[in-house]
């Protein structure tokens, strides 16, 4: 596919809240494969909660703010799945009763990326290695598998990355219990998944866990901190191709 | 239904069941082994996607117009001489059945697993009306027998473990208590043998009904469904409308879908399709059958938006593949239906006040939908089911328009950067907010770094312009030529290769097969007969091709086995039953076999029924090599028409999982299944 070498980062509520250098990590890598990367100013958030928790009225006001705002960009670029995913799939659907405006909502949803799914059908086929790579894990969440379909994309550019010291995590596909209001409404469920997760993350004896969403690594570092471990890092993947392409942890 | 019409509570009970790890290491290990084994038999069959997208299509075609249906459904149950009730709720089809058995003076009754009388809550009404209800599927029997209600739509008993059901056994049942499965699964086939004899009326439910041959379709694989439909004089067939396909000629691709996606078996051990009551000159079968087409909402939810949870084919994949499921078990539910299918059916039948919050019990993690047989949008039912009677009020879009309005959100986010690197922030908000409390359970509050913002950093940074780029961009490579002849029909495999299938398939599902000839029958007869120790043999007298009949006989007459056939009831055609449940060993002849499913098709007839290939340990059944089909649908196309009163299709032995997971063989039907083909000169019998 044709891609602009215009890009606006849409950095999303979680990474401007908590993690900063998942922003800066995008920058470096975009600028490194030729982008420009622009930052509108005006962006706030999807409104994925209230698109999941099925609050229309709520969800519309957000999505016809971010139309507002990345309408005119040649494409969007966030290191979210989720978020994309309600843009991309969540949007349309809350206009099925306005044919122009969901025409328009389809168009934006179409040019509108993850991060690393941006870089693959952006032709970088080849990242450099990190320079003394240690264990490193991989939890594919539910929205990047089964939202926005990315499977592969990310083992791919992490073996580039980390070579052997790649290890895959068991039971991949399975749900790490986040889920949004879910880890709110239904904590004891949530803290079992969790669990789940964090056991399989431990056998794989791997000290850094990647993802492609903030909200899931949110939930599973701070699951694992109260459970006291500290010998994992929980980083954006976006990090880890920074750090390789500086030459080392910034 | 729910068992008392309370407000159910999601949270409660998933708080209640999260505790009991002995529970989710039953449920996981079982739900484990059905989802492994779809994994296996999906990855073999590269049309399935397909078959998904066909199944879906067709379900839309039904559930658009679901009163045609059931008119057509009705009037062909009805021409075929069975009688049609119309339940308009679950009272109203307690109502009906019981009415049913008190006009035969029922007193007993046995009932093959159906989660739609679960709906109707059927025994506690027959009950009431003091007709004793046995279930007879082995899950459903272990929990009637610990006074418990299904956990898994398809495995019921999926939360007890092997020692439970051995001391409940003990307990109940006064088994021994030293039963390993296999023991325990023998000594349930005795004690169900008798109920199942003694019963006035079999009660059944439906998997496929189909309408424009009026045919009720039961999958099984114990065999009990079988027994519900051929031994007592009765039969009732509780219906759901949304079971209800057009034509005899999707019959064979939803049950494929169904297997495959519930258990990963090509075909289940039995298919038995129901079409009528007995037929003039037939020596088995009930007398009476009844369907009761129940609606209970159903019409409604066709109506609404939520219409395509009608296209449920209830095989429990979602449940297999569900997290929240594998988390809490079933009975967490508080329904017959449970898991993500489960979840919307419930909060649709029973409505909001009674299951306010079950549309929150899933992540949205969208698994369920990758596993649907015909891919219903749960994921996207389960968030639409949320809120689903709220009004938005201008007081509640106000956080909406602060997170969209750029000053207050910057604002918001800066306060929040702030607030959270507060180290007594999360003490407070556990006192004060109960979300925040939920969310620390399990979880410390995120920190952010003292770095500084996103956004002051990218105001004062100076963008990098001079470097070359690191990371080369490819170009697209074009797509690939596609392979010559990919899209080109596969030729139909030589009957030598569909033998070749059947041989493995059959085999595989433990079907003992063997190419014969014969001048070799006698002796292999002999043998089978001394190895098993059979002291009477059951043989059906019709279907055979009259010489090998004749052969058959006399080798039988001929042993020390005794005898019986469907000419020996002294009132005329028929089995002596006595005679028939003393034997050990059915022989049959079987004119169709299935190189696909590795199954062997039987039709109801004259001297001819399906009770000599379920009711003895071992059936062994004879065939001429030109009874190959290449599956189900080539069957139907060779006989059009309407179809036998009772079709079967047998795929190897009876078996269950029930306890764990754990396949055993022999339940209610034969533990061994043997198929002699003979490599003959005779071929009197075959196709068509």
């Amino acid at each position: 596919m044709l891609l602009p070498s215009h890009v606006a980062l849409f950095l999303t509520c979680s990474a401007e809240t908590l993690y900063p250098a998942v922003g800066r990590a995008c920058v470096t890598v975009l600028e490194a494969a030729g982008f420009e990367v622009a930052f509108p100013a005006g962006q706030t958030c999807c409104g994925q909660k209230w698109f999941n928790s099925n609050e229309p009225a709520e969800a519309r006001i957000l999505a016809r703010h971010f139309l507002e705002v990345f309408e005119d960009s040649p494409a969007i670029v966030a290191p979210s799945s989720s978020c994309v995913d309600t843009v991309r799939n969540g949007y349309p659907e809350l206009f099925t009763d306005d044919p122009a405006l969901h025409k328009r909502f389809v168009a934006l949803g179409s040019k509108t990326f993850e991060f690393c799914e941006f870089l693959d059908k952006a032709g970088i086929r080849q990242l450099p290695a990190l320079p003394a790579p240690v264990l490193t894990t991989y939890h594919s969440t539910c929205r990047t598998l089964r939202g926005i379909g990315l499977v592969g994309v990310a083992e791919k550019y992490l073996q580039q990355l980390c070579g052997d010291q790649f290890v895959p995590l068991p039971n991949a596909d399975t749900c790490c219990g986040f889920g949004g209001t879910f880890s709110v409404k239904l904590p004891e469920v949530s803290g079992q998944l969790l669990h789940d997760k964090l056991d399989a993350i431990v056998a794989t004896r791997a000290e850094v866990v990647t993802a492609l969403d903030l909200s899931c690594l949110t939930h599973l570092s701070n699951g694992a901190k109260r459970l006291g471990m500290n010998r994992q890092r929980f980083v954006h993947l976006a990090e880890l191709m920074a750090e390789a392409l500086q030459g080392g942890r910034a | 239904m729910k068992r008392s019409l309370t407000r159910h509570s999601f949270r409660l009970a998933s708080a209640r069941a999260i505790p009991d790890a002995r529970l989710r290491a039953a449920v996981r290990k079982t739900a484990g082994v059905l989802a492994d084994m779809r994994a296996k038999t999906v990855a073999s069959k590269p049309d399935f996607e397909a078959l998904r997208d066909w199944g879906r299509s067709r379900k839309i075609e039904i559930s658009g117009d679901l009163a045609k249906w059931a008119d057509q459904f009705a009037a062909n149950v009805e021409r075929q001489g069975g009688i049609v009730h119309r339940a308009k709720d679950a009272a109203d089809a307690g109502r009906i059945i019981t009415e049913i058995a008190k006009a035969h003076g029922v007193q007993v009754a046995v009932k093959s697993k159906s989660m739609t009388s679960e709906e109707v809550g059927l025994n506690q009404l027959m009950q009431a009306a003091g007709v004793e209800v046995t279930e007879t599927d082995l899950g459903e029997f272990i929990i009637q027998l610990a006074d418990e209600h299904p956990s898994h739509i398809l495995a019921p008993a999926i939360h007890r473990s092997q020692d439970e059901v051995r001391s409940l056994f003990a307990e109940k049942l006064c088994a021994p208590d030293n039963l390993d499965v296999e023991g325990m699964v023998r000594f349930a086939r005795k004690v169900l043998r008798h109920r199942f004899l003694e019963a006035g009326m079999g009660i059944t439910g439906c998997n496929f009904a189909v309408a424009d041959t009026g045919t009720v379709t039961i999958v099984t694989n114990e065999g009990n469904g079988r027994m519900c439909t051929s031994l007592p004089p009765v039969h009732v067939a509780l219906v759901g409308m949304e079971k209800i396909i057009p034509s005899i000629k999707d019959l064979p691709d939803f049950l494929s879908l169904l297997t495959c996606s519930a258990t990963g078996q090509r075909a289940s051990s039995y298919i038995s399709m129901t079409t009528g009551p007995r037929r003039a000159g037939e020596c088995e079968g009930p007398e009476e059958v009844h369907v009761v087409l129940l609606d209970n909402g159903r019409t409604n939810i066709a109506a609404g938006p939520w219409r395509e949870i009608l296209h449920c084919l209830h095989c429990g994949s979602c449940l297999n593949h569900c997290p929240v499921y594998n988390a809490v078990g079933g009975h967490a539910y508080e329904s017959p239906y449970s898991g993500p299918m489960g979840t919307v059916l419930s909060s649709l039948i029973w409505g909001e006040n009674i299951y306010p919050d079950l549309a929150n019990a899933c992540t949205l993690c969208g698994r369920c939908v990758d596993y649907c047989a015909v891919k219903v949008p749960l994921r996207s039912f389960h968030r639409t089911l949320r809120n689903r009677n709220r009004q938005a009020t201008l007081k509640n879009l106000l956080p909406a328009r602060l997170a969209a309005y750029p000053g207050s959100y910057r604002r918001g986010i800066a306060a929040a950067r702030k607030l959270l690197r507060n180290k007594s922030l999360a003490p407070l908000l556990r006192a004060t907010n109960q979300s925040a409390a939920n969310w620390l359970s399990c979880r410390e509050l995120p920190t952010p770094t003292n770095e500084q913002s996103f956004r002051q950093w990218w105001q004062q940074r100076i963008p990098n312009q001079q470097d070359p780029p690191q990371l080369i961009r490819e170009e697209q490579p074009a797509k690939p030529a596609p392979i010559p002849g990919a899209d080109r029909v596969p030729a139909s495999p030589s009957e030598q290769e569909l033998f070749e299938l059947y041989r493995q398939r059959a085999t595989a599902i433990g079907v003992e097969l063997a190419e014969i000839t014969p001048a070799q029958l006698a002796a292999q007869l002999q043998a089978l007969i001394q190895a098993e120790a059979v002291s009477c043999t059951a043989l059906p007298s019709g279907n055979w091709p009259p010489e090998i009949l004749q052969q058959v006989t006399a080798i039988l007459q001929a042993s020390d086995s005794h005898l019986t056939t469907t000419e020996d009831n002294v009132h005329g055609n028929g089995w002596h039953l006595d005679d028939l449940i003393n034997a050990r060993l059915g022989v049959t002849w079987c004119n169709a076999f299935l190189a696909e499913t590795g199954s062997m098709v039987f039709a109801a007839g004259s001297g001819n029924g399906t009770l000599a290939s379920l009711l003895p340990e071992v059936h062994l059944a004879i065939s001429s090599k030109e009874a190959l089909f290449a599956d189900l649908k080539a069957y139907f196309k060779a006989n059009p028409g309407t179809p036998p009163s009772r079709l079967t299709q047998i795929s190897g032995p009876s078996r269950t999982g029930d306890i764990e997971g754990t396949m055993t063989v022999g339940v209610h039907g034969p533990r061994r299944v043997i198929h002699w083909i003979l490599a003959t000169e005779n071929n009197s019998s075959g196709k068509g």
